[in-house]
């Protein structure tokens, strides 16, 4: 659990991890490079560059960064009441769904609304194809990760099919909707790039999110599911309750990834909305260990890597293949951060157990 | 007769606690010999040395008159073959009958397919050696509890084991299967095998030939059946203990009014050892009730009617005199603080390990509108509580911030403690309140619930601790097979309790 509120959090082992894992990743991945015959450092200097080198490359970040910070809150939420929701990616296509009906066929609407009306519904488009997994957990006992894993696939046909059949005018050749309506597109933050109003969207969120985890009843609860479900019910929790709110609104914040991309970049539907965000925020919310503040650092990160590695390609011809590899290589050894986290942390004086005779 | 296993002072220790201490034990070929003690007498550390589980502090074992050095279970199985039943199944649930007997080598047809045919011939031999009848092609999961235990005989028959041990293998079973077992047993005797029979029922004891008592980690009783009688098992299990007589009896301000009533409560459809029979009691402001008993006899399901985790089939529960039966709930008790309650599992269901002390400490939903004002988390008075009770009830801890598992097991309980008792309400619950506590922690404990008491709550203690039922008990009740005998205290002692508690003096 995240440990924000605790003053007395020694950072070193944290920094010193953080370190060594990042030693590690480079190291691997400059062996590739140099039997790549890359030259390594003009490579990361590339990189950083097409990152971060310029307003348009920032922006690009931040864009790519957006759906996945969405979707890692909404993750982060459900893992902290013990539900291994998978599905976030399913969940994104019902929110990008819904955005797109909102913003095409909802007129007359002064933008502010308008926006607002496409956040609640996608919002709740998503929560609820969540809470439905959510249900048959409570209801059936049906394990989550598969419910929620299979639920991805129907989500992403039905979109589809919403598309083709319905959205898609007759005259178009490809599979994509109309355009939304201007007042339902998100505002440019940054003349001549992408960079749309969803961003702020987010980290506001994150906010949300991280005075709802740590600071209210709500969170407590999810957080007392999630640790131990048999010790929640005898301190009287309703724990189908809380695992019900949960998953809505994980489901929810997934949801708003796909409202993102279709009122803020593409302004319309589109038939593969989402590159796996909403699996690529899987692995960024255990490396974030489940904390809002730390689901911001690593989408940004990711999203820069993604948008850095784009930018590689075009400009030393390095396949994008190897800047999955560099992605993934982040994945893993982020996720054996605590283990090497261990190795720095001060040896604990108490915890000696006591043994039963029997 | 042989000898065919010796155990010669044989101590084993876990850290301060000596579980065995110098047992000497010996099985004759072609006895049924029963091992008996209480919970905690070092039954299940001597099954475990002499099964290669455990290694010995100090002692030798013998078998067959050779110096044995057992080191693995693979070991005891293999090299001494000496077979073991244990409490809880080791079968495989989704395997045959004649998969989980063969389990060490399937018989191979063209060297690389499975011959069941030939299985099937083995487990009937099996089957018919022991004159009993089963589909070897049954799955395990779908056989009854004493089927899948003759499953578990038969493999280790299979392994030609001729030292058996069962590990109290009546504790799940129906009458009837006890009896099917009992007669399996002889007959298996009659062919040579030793058979030890680990229980704590007197009834079982006294079907066997030789009996081993062990008390305390020693052995109190070693005899024959024909020369002992139920009185010498009773003194060997309990001891003559000297009932603690200086109670800390209270003096309760004015008429001590009932708390909680229990009344013909049943659960259950009465098959199982632990379903509830018209159990009734009452539970007054300043007293507490002790409910003595084994464990499985009911309790479990007598407190979970009670805290709301389920329904009884009939009957009614009445808190402050107001019938609660229809809307128990765990919630709705929480919630209104009708009780505190010391649950028995204190790291599944007592606390939350991977949480901080802190957030422990303010589980239970009565407390939420105080901690969580309009919902939102009031850090500082959360903050002072915790510090407040780990002062008062002296949690040994870095902090409140520190996490619950750091806790030792004393100090998690003391943790428990802290937050049920502060609860405002007037009826506490606690189970097996002391169990695995050092000598100091069980002193506190106890301190503890006597002045919860002078303030006059009305406590309910369910506890195996027969010392600790005498020492604070008001009025004692013995649950036994589901049915429970309240006794007040001036006609209660140890030996009586004892008697009812292995169902002696079932009715009188």
């Amino acid at each position: 659990m995240s440990k924000e509120k605790d003053q007395r959090v020694n950072y070193f082992p944290i920094i010193m991890s953080v370190l060594v894992v990042m030693f590690a990743i480079f190291f691997i991945f400059s062996i590739l490079l140099y039997f790549s015959k890359f030259n390594l450092a003009k490579v990361y200097w590339t990189l950083l560059i097409g990152a971060f080198g310029t307003p348009g490359a920032i922006a690009q970040t931040l864009i790519r960064m957006c759906p996945i910070l969405f979707c890692s809150l909404g993750l982060l939420i459900a893992f902290r009441c013990g539900m291994w929701n998978i599905g976030a990616e399913g969940q994104l296509y019902w929110g990008a769904l819904a955005a797109t009906v909102v913003g095409v066929y909802v007129t007359g609407l002064p933008a502010l609304f308008h926006i607002l009306l496409a956040i609640i519904v996608s919002f709740a488009c998503g929560g609820a194809w969540s809470a439905i997994c959510g249900y048959l957990k409570t209801r059936f006992n049906a394990n989550e990760v598969i419910t929620t894993l299979l639920s991805n696939f129907i989500a992403y046909w039905v979109t589809f099919y919403f598309l083709k059949f319905h959205l898609q005018p007759k005259t178009a050749f490809n599979p994509s909707s109309l355009p939304v309506q201007p007042t339902a597109v998100l505002p440019i933050m940054l003349k001549g790039t992408l960079l749309h109003a969803g961003i702020p969207i987010a980290l506001a969120c994150a906010a949300i999110v991280w005075v709802v985890m740590n600071k209210t009843a709500l969170g407590y609860s999810i957080d007392v599911v999630g640790s131990n479900k048999s010790a929640a019910a005898y301190g009287g929790i309703r724990v189908n309750r809380i695992i019900l709110i949960s998953m809505f609104l994980s489901g929810g914040f997934a949801g708003l990834a796909g409202m993102g991309e279709v009122l803020g970049i593409h302004r319309l539907l589109i038939r593969n909305i989402s590159p796996n965000y909403g699996f690529i925020a899987i692995a960024a919310v255990f490396i974030a260990r489940l904390s809002p503040v730390g689901a911001i650092l690593v989408s940004l990160f990711l999203g820069g890597i993604m948008t850095g590695g784009r930018y590689l390609q075009t400009t030393m011809g390095i396949p994008i293949h190897l800047v999955d590899v560099l992605v993934a290589l982040f994945i893993v050894f982020m996720l054996l951060q605590p283990i090497v986290e261990k190795k720095f942390l001060p040896t604990p004086l108490i915890g000696i157990e006591e043994k039963g005779r029997d | 007769m042989k000898i065919v296993l010796k155990a010669e002072g044989i101590v084993k220790r876990f850290d301060s606690l000596v579980a065995n201490d110098h047992i000497d034990f010996e099985v004759r070929a072609g006895e049924l010999h029963a091992l008996v003690g209480e919970n905690g007498a070092g039954k299940s550390t001597l099954l475990n040395v002499l099964y290669g589980v455990l290694k010995p502090d100090e002692g030798n074992i013998f078998v067959r008159g050779k110096r044995a050095k057992i080191l693995s279970t693979h070991d005891a199985i293999v090299k001494y073959k000496i077979g073991k039943v244990s409490q809880h199944s080791d079968l495989v649930p989704t395997f045959t009958v004649a998969e989980n007997i063969l389990f060490r080598d399937i018989p191979k047809k063209y060297r690389w397919f499975t011959d069941r045919d030939l299985m099937r011939r083995k487990v009937n031999g099996l089957l018919a050696l022991i004159g009993y009848r089963l589909d070897p092609d049954a799955l395990v999961e779908n056989l009854s509890v004493g089927e899948q235990q003759n499953v578990e005989l038969l493999k280790i028959l299979y392994q030609d084991s001729d030292i058996i041990f069962l590990d109290e293998p009546s504790a799940l079973l129906a009458p009837q299967e006890v009896k099917d077992l009992f007669t399996l047993l002889k007959s298996l005797t009659e062919k040579g095998r030793s058979i030890i029979f680990v229980t704590h029922k007197l009834d079982e004891a006294l079907l066997c030939d030789r009996i081993t008592v062990l008390r305390d980690g020693k052995v109190s009783l070693k005899a024959e059946r024909s020369d002992i009688t139920q009185e010498d098992m009773l003194k060997a299990m309990f001891g003559e203990r000297i009932d603690i007589t200086e109670r800390p009896f209270s003096s309760i301000d004015g008429p001590s009014k009932p708390i909680l009533e229990v009344r013909d409560l049943c659960t259950g459809d009465g098959n199982r050892l632990s379903d509830l029979e018209n159990v009734s009691f009452v539970v007054h402001s300043g007293e507490i009730l002790g409910i003595a008993g084994i464990a499985g006899n009911g309790q479990k399901e007598l407190l979970d009617v009670i805290t709301g985790f389920s329904q009884p089939k009939k009957g009614n529960v009445l808190l402050n005199g107001k019938d609660i039966t229809q809307h128990l709930s765990p919630h709705m008790h929480r919630k209104q603080n009708m009780f505190a309650y010391v649950p028995e599992d204190r790291r599944g269901i007592g606390s939350l390990l991977n949480m901080t002390i802190a957030d422990n400490m303010i589980l239970g939903e009565g407390r939420k509108s105080y901690f969580f004002p309009r919902f939102i988390r009031k850090s500082s008075a959360i903050e002072d509580f915790s510090i407040r009770l780990i002062d008062e009830y002296d949690v040994r801890t870095t902090g409140v911030d520190a996490m619950a598992e750091s806790l030792s097991g004393g100090n998690l309980q003391k943790m428990i403690l802290s937050r049920e008792f502060s609860i405002d309400t007037n009826l506490i619950i606690v189970a097996q309140p002391s169990y695995g506590l050092d000598f100091k922690t069980t002193e506190f404990v106890h301190a503890k619930l006597v002045e919860m008491k002078t303030h006059g709550k009305g406590i309910l203690l369910v506890s195996k601790d027969l010392d600790e039922i005498m020492r604070l008990s008001d009025r004692i009740g013995v649950i036994f097979k589901g049915r429970l005998k309240i006794i007040p205290r001036e006609e209660a002692s140890v030996d009586r309790i004892g008697r009812i508690m292995v169902g002696v003096e079932e009715d009188k």
